[in-house]
Order: structure tokens, then C-alpha cells, then sequence
């Protein structure tokens, strides 16, 4: 996504940011709808494992997907301080367990970078950019591909 | 147009009533109910439908509701019999009414060969009568009314100045009418010229928006009848005030002096039911001239008729007033009702669920908190849960509505497969009043069509060799509906010859279906019907065996979350029987530990819970464990290895086995333990993630965790062959276990 005239006029837009595997990462906060304690999950059969399982948001069945292991690092051992992101994506509504959730940040396109063969690995096929910022990189997380990574098993 | 989209809708929601009412009706007179209450039921349906159908133009619909309505009249009159053949023909043109009706609603094309033919034999009924009739059959309505008048007159011709006040009732706003489309129609007629009385127009401070201040003063010059003007006003009757006078041209005739019109709350009997006396006077009138009219009285009769009475409708007066009598007790039966939109309802229900779980979620935690509870507050954590039960109960009979009109479907089906199939039928129908989920009934529709299809042109046999078998000829299917043990069961059965179980096994092994040399019970024989793939006519007719077969029978019953199955004896008959539960949104189940899960098993599947003793389990090849049970095998299903969570123990002797109906089979199902019996809220899995193999959805426990809900179909599908596993999880269970018995 190299800027162009267009997209340096853009306006700003607002992404959470989330640590997943001691690395940083965000999610446009248009499909973030809250923040979640973790709490114990249903195992799903026959799920990949990086499928937590299923919880119960308000009465809504919803499956929990551990990022760290989707990524390919080792899968995160649930405490009481992490948290699930509830994002929304096509209709359907997933939660995913993080480390930690950091803080919004305003971004306008010029300050979004490719990631270099992204796609062809699968810990970063995710991943639809990056952001530089004084504090690091941050990789953003395309919702849509990890909703298609979840739907794509058997 | 919006508006008019609606009221539009709103026909078509009544014409569905009325088509039920209709063909309830006529089944009752085809089982000999000729009753003038019954005849006029009949009437009204087909009298109402055309009412609503020419306000939207429907001219098909009209035209055809015009003469099915006037033999009907002659019927009600008693100019004609109610004879067997005439009753056939009444209820083949209800089909065809209920077809225009529908292809009116869809704006899509019909029938007219059909529509022509039926509309032709109605007319042939009428003889003579019927073939001036044919002259203003596909007039606009009221019509009728126009010749009544105009002979009354005695002149048909020139322009009638009609005077009509009109004086809108709030509720005539509330119920979304509109005084300007009124008078629009009005315009449509001739030249209108309206006067708006103001006078009782409150100051702005004593305003209720509510309230209807206004009135109009109406001069309509006009060619039409005064029945054309009435019928503008025909759905507002009894929502305003009405008072229609007019003046015959060359102010001739009784025009002037003429008295007052009754208000159409008088002259209506309160709803489209006053009208029936309209073809009397067509039928009457048939050459147009006074002269005609039988039954009018002397002139000077007119005067002594009450004052509210008007000239024009008193020769007719006499056998309306006499219908509105005997009508009254049968309307008085119809309870009030409310159309509610589904979706409504559908929140409503999921609300409540939450409300359900919400509660248990409070009973636990308040006593998870461990101090000692004070009985006042045991007490009332009872009464939160009772309420919270009643109000689901009350919300899910929201949902539940009576089998009737799918049923009254079906005698409609059953007559049209005996026409073409060439047999004597005659579908009996019993529990029509047993209440089911609207979805189910909605998808119940399809399985049934085809499964009444099948009971007559497979079931049932042919009048000459039901003769030969010393039956009568006129077979008989029944469709009965009734409760058991909170599900519903509907069952289908008829009087025919029974399965031909040897051809339906023939037909199995050369459709491949089953080797050659397998060995099968009467019971496996007749599941065959319901593989993929199977059908036993042996000519493809126009009805059943299209293709689909009771395998898709089957695949949508269980997709509600029913049963099927059937008993047939040779020469006396088979009977489908459809176990359904009585909601989709809530099941019995038995929750079960499964390993370290807490799962869900529906209760109407379970036979029965054993622990197994050793000698009871027995192995078979390197993958199964048998489970012997009233000398039947059973394989046995590990559900913690089958769904891939760690099992606490692979002993099937520390386990509970949960024997199951499975796809027809029993199947023991092996579970960690049984924790208790209750009612869950079924949730959808596959919203939010997938469908997962034998797994049927999801739903909240009282600690707030979900449990998933197993399968039992599902569950044994999954079930490998017997050897095509190799040293795997199944192996496990199978050492151990021969360890154990070692």
C-alpha cells in the first residue's frame, strides 16, 4: 500500500493495540466491539488448536481463538489478566484471547506499511501491514483473515 | 404507497384466514354439514375475499369469486342441492380461489385453462340464470348494486347526485385509514365536490392529536350504483359516522323523498358478512327491469317497513336480517387475536432464554458465596425461578399455533393425488387443534405434502383391487396430530396394503443400496425407504417419486429435531409416525460429564442409563466394544474419544452407557457420568463458528459456561467401520478394557 495523494488526505483512523506473544499488534477499532476478562472456556471437538473453545458472551455462543498459537508461537496458558478482544466480522462474532490490551491509536494510511511476504508465511499471513511508532513496530491484524483461517479448517 | 403496500398485505393475510375458513367449511359440507350456518361460512369467505380482491383491482379473482359466491347463494337459498358431485366441484373451485389468491399475492401468472374450466362448470350449475349472470361477472363490484338500483328507478341510465356525510371515528385513524383516499375514491366514481365541517375543531390547547375532529360533507355526481359507493366505504364500516342520500336524475322516482339510509353499522351486520344479500338481487334481476323482481313488495308496503329500512335493499332486507341471527353465535366463537410480526416474537423468546439462564446463574452463585442462606431469601430465589418458567412457558405458546390449516393443506393434496393416481381416497383428519411451533409447522409442510402423496399412491391400492381384498373402495388415510409426553407426534396412516417389503428389498440390492445376500428384519427392510436415492414406484408418476424421497422426508424432519418412523402389517396398512418436539427453541436434556466437559444429551433419545458389567461388554474386531442389551448388540460409542476430549478414565465399566435411538439403530452412548436432567435453551454453534460433526448446538449451563449439546444422529454417523481404524484412540478403550477383564 505505497501513499499517494489520496491516501495522505485520508483521515486518521483509531486501532487498538494488543500484545500477543510479548509482540505488538493492532485491530481497527470499527470491528472491536469490547473487551472481555477471560473466563473459562468449552472445548470445541474436532478444532484446531488454536481454537480455545466456546464462551457464553450475554447468551451469544461465541469461540474464543488463541492469537499467540494461530500465529505460530507457543499457545498462551489463560490467567485471570488476559483479556479477549469481542471483534465482529461478517456477522459473526469472535473473541480473541490476548495478553493484553495497550491503547488506541490514531493512524493515518501514509503511516501504514506493506509486510513483505506476509502472506506466504502462515504466522504472518494475518497480518495486512505495519506501523512504525517510537515505541516499535506494530503489525496489524486483518480481522477478516483470521475469521477465514477459523472458517477454512475441515 | 407504502400505506397502500400494507393494507394490501393485510388482505392477503385475511384472504389466508378465509381460504382456511373456506375450506373448513366445505369439508364439513362434504361430510354432509348442509346448515345454513355452515353454507353461509362459505359464503362470507368467498363474499370477503371478493370484497377485498376488487378494492385492489383483482379482476381474475373478482370475476371467479363472483359466480363461485353466487352458486353458493343459490345453494344457501335452496334453489340447488348440495349434491355430491356439486360439493366436488365447490371444492375444486376453492382450490382454484385460494390458487388466484395466491397468484395474486405473488403478482405471478395462474392457471387460466384451469381457472376457465372450473369457472365454466360453476356457470353450467347456474343453467339459465347463470348465463345472464356471465354478462357482469367480470364487472367491477358493485355493479350488482347498480342494476338493483337502477330498477328501482326505473331508469338505468343518467347521473346520481349523491349527498353523503361522513364523519371519521378516531379509531378509523388508528387503524390506518385515510379520509383522503376515500374521497380519492370517491373522485374515481364521478365529480366529487367535498366540504370539510371544522366546527368541532377544539382550540390548539385543547387539542388531542388523537382525537378526529373533522368531518366532510360529500356531493358525488355519479353514473355508478349506489353499491359502488358503499363499497368505498366498506372497510370502514363502523369506524365512522355514514350517512349516504342521493337524488335519481330528472329527480324522478323516490329520489327526494327518499328516507334517510341507515348508518352501514345498521345496515351491515358489522363486517362484510351484510353483504351476501348482493347476488339475491342480481339473480333476481336478471332482464334489468322492476318488473322482475319477485319479491317486491307493494309500494305501498314500503312505508310500514321500518324507517331505517331504505327502499332500494328491502326487497332483500328480510334474509340478511335472518343470517345476521343465525351467523351471531358462530362469530361469537372466533377469539380476538393479534398479528404480531415473528421476528417480534423471536427476540422476545431469546430475551426470556437469557432471563432463564440469568436466573439459574444467580441460584448458583448466591450459594456459591457459602453463607448460610436465610430461608427468606431460599425462598425467594424459588419464586424467581417459578416466574422466570412462566414467563417462558407464556412466551413460548407465543410461538405454537394449531396444526389446523397445515392439516386442511393436506385434504387438498390428498384430493388432487386421487384424481391423477386414479384412487378412491379420503383423508381423515384428527387433532387438528394440537399446537406446534410456527417453524415447525412452516417446515412441516413440505415432508407432509410428500409423505400424503406417497399414503395414497403407494399406500393405498387401486378401488378394484381393494375390492378384490374385501375393503371398501374408497380408501381412507388418516393425519392425526395429538401430544406425548411433550413432543408432538403426527402420524399418517393409511388403510392400504401395507409395505411390499420383498420389492422394497429387490429394489434396494439393485439400486446397490444392500448386498444381495444380506440378511434383513422386517424393520431394517422398511428403513431402506429411507436411503438416498430409493423410490418403489415403478413408474415415475407426475406425483411422488419426482426424486426426492423419504430420504429428504426424513433429513427435514430431523432438521426440526424430529423422528420418524413406521409400522406396517401386510394388507391392513402402514403408518408414518412424526415425533416433533414441541419447540425448536428449547430441549429436555440430560447433562452428562464428558470428561472434563459438562455436554448435553437430549432426552427424548435416551432409551435408558446403565453402568455396564463387565460380562455385558464384549469386543468386536480391533476398533469396537459391544454392549449387550436384552440380547441385542449395541456398539458402544466413547463420546469423550469420539469428540476428541481427554476421557478421565477409559474403564467403560466406571462409566455411565446412555442408550440411544441413533439413525433408526440403537447405539450406547458412553458418558463420565450423569449430573442432572433439565430444560436448556438450545443456541446456535454455527452462527458464530461452524456445524460440528455430532454435535446438534450449544447452550448455557446455570454457572454461565456453555455446554455443547450432542447429536444423536450425528454422533453415530461418525462411527468408523468395523476394522478401518487403526491402533487409535478406539484401540485404547479396547486394551485397556481386555486388561481390565484379564
Amino acid at each position: 500500500m505505497p501513499p499517494d495523494a489520496e491516501t495522505l488526505a485520508a483521515p486518521a483512523e483509531l486501532y487498538a493495540t494488543v500484545v500477543v506473544a510479548g509482540q505488538d499488534f493492532c485491530i481497527d477499532i470499527k470491528q472491536v466491539r469490547e473487551n472481555r476478562r477471560w473466563s473459562p472456556t468449552t472445548t470445541l471437538p474436532h478444532a484446531p488448536h488454536y481454537m480455545m473453545g466456546t464462551m457464553n458472551l450475554r447468551g451469544e455462543v461465541i469461540p474464543i481463538i488463541d492469537l499467540a498459537a494461530l500465529f505460530g508461537f507457543a499457545p498462551i496458558e489463560p490467567t485471570d489478566r488476559h483479556v479477549i478482544v469481542i471483534i465482529e466480522h461478517a456477522e459473526k462474532i469472535i473473541g480473541l484471547a490476548v495478553e493484553a490490551v495497550r491503547r488506541i491509536l490514531s493512524v493515518t494510511p501514509d503511516q501504514i506499511r506493506d509486510a513483505p511476504g506476509a502472506k506466504r508465511d502462515t504466522s504472518t499471513s494475518c497480518i495486512r501491514g505495519l506501523i512504525t511508532t517510537d515505541t516499535g513496530v506494530i503489525r496489524i491484524i486483518c480481522v477478516g483473515d483470521v475469521v477465514a483461517a477459523m472458517e477454512e479448517v475441515l | 404507497m407504502a400505506a397502500l403496500d400494507a393494507i394490501r398485505a393485510t388482505f392477503f393475510e385475511e384472504c389466508e384466514d378465509l381460504i382456511e375458513a373456506l375450506s373448513e367449511g366445505l369439508g364439513e359440507m362434504a361430510d354432509g354439514e348442509h346448515g345454513s350456518e355452515t353454507v353461509n361460512a362459505v359464503f362470507r369467505a368467498v363474499h370477503s375475499v371478493k370484497g377485498g380482491a376488487g378494492s385492489f383491482g383483482l379482476n381474475d379473482l373478482v370475476g371467479f369469486a363472483h359466480t363461485f359466491e353466487t352458486v353458493l347463494d343459490r345453494i344457501r337459498s335452496g334453489d340447488l342441492a348440495p349434491a355430491d358431485d356439486l360439493i366436488a366441484l365447490l371444492q375444486r373451485a376453492g382450490d382454484v380461489l385460494a390458487d388466484l389468491v395466491e397468484a395474486a399475492r405473488d403478482d405471478a401468472p395462474f392457471d387460466a385453462a384451469t381457472v376457465a374450466t372450473t369457472s365454466e362448470a360453476l356457470e353450467a350449475v347456474l343453467g339459465d340464470g347463470g348465463a345472464v349472470e356471465e354478462e357482469f361477472v367480470f364487472d367491477a363490484l358493485g355493479a350488482d348494486f347498480d342494476i338493483g338500483l337502477a330498477d328501482l328507478d326505473g331508469d338505468g341510465a343518467g347521473p346520481i347526485t349523491y349527498t353523503i356525510a361522513f364523519a371519521p371515528h378516531r379509531d378509523l385513524y388508528a387503524t390506518g385509514h385515510e379520509p383522503l383516499v376515500l374521497i380519492g375514491a370517491l373522485a374515481d366514481l364521478g365529480e366529487v365536490t367535498a366540504t370539510a365541517d371544522i366546527l368541532r375543531l377544539p382550540g390548539v390547547d385543547a387539542f388531542d392529536w388523537e382525537e378526529s375532529y373533522l368531518a366532510w360533507e360529500i356531493t358525488l355526481v355519479s353514473t355508478e350504483g349506489e353499491g359502488a359507493v358503499r363499497e368505498i366505504f366498506e372497510f370502514v364500516d363502523g369506524l365512522c359516522d355514514l350517512e349516504i342520500t342521493f337524488t335519481a336524475p330528472d329527480g324522478g322516482g323516490n329520489g327526494p323523498g327518499l328516507p334517510d339510509l341507515p348508518d352501514l353499522d345498521d345496515f351491515e351486520s358489522g363486517d362484510m358478512g351484510g353483504l351476501p344479500d348482493l347476488p339475491d338481487l342480481s339473480d333476481s334481476a336478471p332482464t334489468g327491469s322492476a318488473a322482475d323482481l319477485p319479491d317486491l313488495p307493494p309500494l305501498e308496503d314500503l312505508p310500514a317497513a321500518p324507517a331505517a329500512e331504505s327502499a332500494a335493499p328491502a326487497p332483500v332486507k328480510a334474509a340478511p336480517a335472518k343470517e345476521k341471527s343465525e351467523a351471531a353465535p358462530a362469530k361469537k366463537e372466533a377469539r380476538p387475536t393479534l398479528r404480531v410480526d415473528v421476528d417480534r416474537i423471536d427476540r422476545l423468546i431469546n430475551t426470556v432464554g437469557e432471563l432463564i439462564i440469568n436466573q439459574a446463574m444467580i441460584t448458583q452463585r448466591v450459594r456459591d458465596i457459602g453463607v448460610a442462606l436465610t430461608p427468606e431469601i431460599l425462598t425467594d430465589l424459588d419464586d424467581y425461578k417459578q416466574l422466570a418458567r412462566d414467563i417462558q412457558e407464556g412466551v413460548m405458546g407465543l410461538r405454537t399455533q394449531p396444526v389446523k390449516q397445515l392439516f386442511q393443506r393436506m385434504t387438498r393434496i390428498a384430493r388432487e393425488t386421487a384424481d391423477v393416481a386414479g384412487k378412491s381416497a379420503q383423508l381423515v383428519i384428527e387433532g387438528e387443534e394440537t399446537e406446534v411451533d410456527k417453524k415447525v409447522i412452516e417446515k412441516l409442510a413440505d415432508p407432509l405434502t410428500h409423505m400424503i402423496r406417497n399414503s395414497i399412491d403407494h399406500g393405498l391400492e387401486s378401488p378394484e383391487k381393494r375390492r378384490e381384498a374385501g375393503k371398501p373402495e374408497k380408501g381412507i388415510v388418516k393425519l392425526t396430530a395429538c401430544y406425548k409426553s411433550g413432543d408432538v407426534l403426527i402420524q399418517i396412516a393409511d388403510d392400504g396394503a401395507g409395505l411390499n417389503r420383498p420389492r422394497i428389498r429387490q429394489i434396494a440390492v439393485e439400486k446397490g443400496l444392500i448386498p444381495a445376500d444380506v440378511d434383513l428384519v422386517d424393520a431394517e427392510i422398511d428403513q431402506l425407504l429411507f436411503r438416498p436415492g430409493f423410490s418403489t414406484a415403478s413408474a415415475v408418476t407426475s406425483l411422488s417419486g419426482r426424486g426426492v424421497g423419504m430420504d429428504v422426508v426424513k433429513t427435514s424432519i430431523a432438521a426440526l429435531g424430529g423422528r420418524i418412523s413406521i409400522a406396517s402389517t401386510p394388507g391392513e396398512g402402514s403408518v408414518f409416525s412424526i415425533l416433533l418436539p414441541l419447540t425448536l427453541a428449547v430441549l429436555d436434556g440430560m447433562v452428562v460429564r464428558v470428561g472434563d466437559e459438562t455436554m448435553v444429551v437430549p432426552i427424548s433419545c435416551i432409551e435408558e442409563a446403565i453402568r455396564p458389567q463387565k460380562d455385558d461388554l464384549s469386543q468386536l474386531g480391533t476398533a469396537r466394544t459391544l454392549f449387550a442389551s436384552r440380547g441385542d448388540y449395541l456398539p458402544v460409542i466413547d463420546l469423550a474419544d469420539r469428540l476428541g476430549h481427554p476421557a478421565r478414565s477409559r474403564k467403560l465399566t466406571k462409566k455411565t452407557l446412555l442408550l440411544i435411538q441413533s439413525n433408526g439403530a440403537r447405539v450406547a452412548l458412553a458418558v463420565d457420568g450423569v449430573v442432572d436432567k433439565r430444560q436448556v435453551v438450545i443456541k446456535s454453534l454455527a452462527k458464530n463458528y461452524r456445524h460440528i460433526a455430532g454435535i446438534a448446538g450449544a447452550t448455557i449451563l446455570g454457572d454461565g459456561k456453555v455446554a455443547l449439546i450432542v447429536d444423536p444422529d450425528g454422533i453415530s454417523e461418525t462411527l468408523p467401520p468395523v476394522g478401518a481404524m487403526g491402533p487409535g484412540a478406539d484401540d485404547g478403550t479396547l486394551m485397556e478394557e481386555k486388561r481390565d477383564a484379564a
